[in-house]
């Protein structure tokens, strides 16, 4: 460790003037942070107003110190992606420590609520001293966000939209055990006119680097019903489509078989949710 | 670095490095029921409650907990008065090594307090991310519902 220095400002403007310096670096849930302290100067951005939950009629806006936990507890009336991973995240008690700000910023290849994000099209609004901008989820992962955030940029919430009429998403993951890393996940964003789909969109995770859109996957999908055949159809071009990583936890053909039954997973329940059915 | 935490009700003002962490602090304080395990978030035998809730302390840093409450299991009961829970644990066969029990138990307490009369799956749920390497979590299930049992007939929470 060679932390010099940990602020602790009570305002945001305070946080970002402490975060334009070099060598500081903003401390959220502190889960990867502090495995591997690398910063000359912490800010711990806990006191700056950045952990409320609104739940708006277009979007749900979350402050970027909001928990998983949190998360799980505001929006049990509102399933979609996004509360499925963050209820996946890590074990229960890392729940109360990893923040929707850090988990979406510090992407790994087994990150969970990025995948989410990504196929839900939420937006991120970032901001520094001179002002905010709001990124598209796809300009946010257009890299790794480290890079997408300029120098002195802090996440300060993520906005999700709300499903609107016919509209639906499901997040499903693999894992060994509960507190393991994804070892493949998929999120499904669907839009359906009654019973064919209008749109959809599907990203897998926990298969190597960033989460990958299944581009392929997803267009087979539109203008069907969502029958067993489609199904099938869609689990062989995901599974076709994605780029996987062999490790101590399964081959590359292993995690490819993953994808492509996790991506009917999820498609059904995002399906379900469509339908307006509990679940 | 200035830092006030209180630790199962009393207060303490330290002058602590910036990347000391929670656990370091409480072990030097002398709160030895809080364990050193993985030191990366997984095994759960350093866990304590801040301001109530479940959070490894291996993952905090001490200066950022300025104005937090704390609880280590040294603020659950007496030897001879314990918390529910403990007896519980005790009378069920819950503790082998005991090197898991101080987590399992706040976390257990997090739960009762929330949620005092838990099923068995929520209990299990309850004491993911909590791993113990003796018991095979049977016994120690079992033990969370027979303290909310005994919670509930001593009349609330303690």
């Amino acid at each position: 460790m060679m932390v010099k220095e940990l602020h602790r400002p009570t305002s945001l403007d305070e946080a970002l003037r402490l975060l334009s310096s070099e060598g500081a670096r903003p401390l959220a849930g502190g889960t990867t942070l502090l495995l591997s302290l690398g910063a000359q100067a912490l800010v711990d951005i806990s006191r700056c107003g950045l952990d409320g939950i609104e739940v708006g009629d277009q979007a749900i806006q979350v402050g970027a110190m909001v928990t998983c936990a949190a998360v799980v507890r505001a929006l049990r009336q509102h399933p979609s992606a996004f509360s499925d991973a963050a209820s996946l995240v890590g074990s229960r008690v890392l729940r109360n420590h990893v923040t929707v700000g850090g988990n979406s910023v510090m992407v790994y290849a087994w990150s969970d609520l990025p995948v989410a994000l990504l196929a839900m099209g939420a937006s991120f609004e970032l901001a520094t001293l001179a002002g905010r901008r709001t990124l598209s989820a796809d300009q946010f992962y257009a890299a790794h966000p480290t890079r997408v955030l300029a120098k002195g940029e802090l996440l300060v919430s993520v906005s999700i939209p709300r499903p609107g009429a016919g509209e639906g998403s499901a997040f499903v993951k693999f894992a060994r055990n509960v507190g393991d890393h994804a070892s493949a996940s998929v999120a499904a964003s669907l839009a359906m006119d009654s019973s064919t789909v209008r749109s959809a969109r599907l990203v897998a995770g926990g298969v190597k680097g960033m989460p990958q859109l299944l581009g392929k996957a997803a267009a087979s999908l539109v203008g069907r019903p969502l029958d067993d055949a489609v199904l099938q159809e869609m689990a062989e071009l995901a599974r076709t489509d994605v780029d996987a990583i062999a490790d101590f936890r399964g081959g590359k053909d292993w995690r490819r078989h993953l994808v492509g039954v996790l991506a009917m997973d999820a498609v059904r329940l995002a399906a379900t949710r469509v339908r307006g059915e509990a679940s | 670095m200035k830092t006030v935490i209180e630790v199962n009700g009393k207060v303490h003002e330290l002058d602590v490095p910036p990347d000391e962490i929670l656990l370091d602090t409480l072990r030097a304080l002398g709160y030895k029921g809080v364990k050193r395990g993985c030191e990366t978030g997984t095994c759960g035998t350093c866990a304590v409650l801040l301001d109530g809730v479940p959070h490894y302390s291996c993952m905090l840093l001490t200066a950022a907990m300025d104005g937090h409450k704390v609880t280590t299991i040294e603020g659950l009961g007496t030897p001879s008065n314990p918390h529910p829970i403990v007896q519980a644990m005790a009378e069920e066969g819950g503790v082998q090594c005991g090197y898991c029990t101080p987590g399992i138990v706040l976390s257990a307490k997090a739960l009762l307090d929330e949620n005092p009369h838990p099923t068995e799956a929520e209990v299990r749920e309850a004491l993911d991310g909590h791993l113990c390497r003796c018991t095979g979590y049977v016994k120690k299930v079992k033990a969370v519902l027979k303290a909310a049992d005994m919670m509930h007939r001593q009349g609330g929470q303690q």
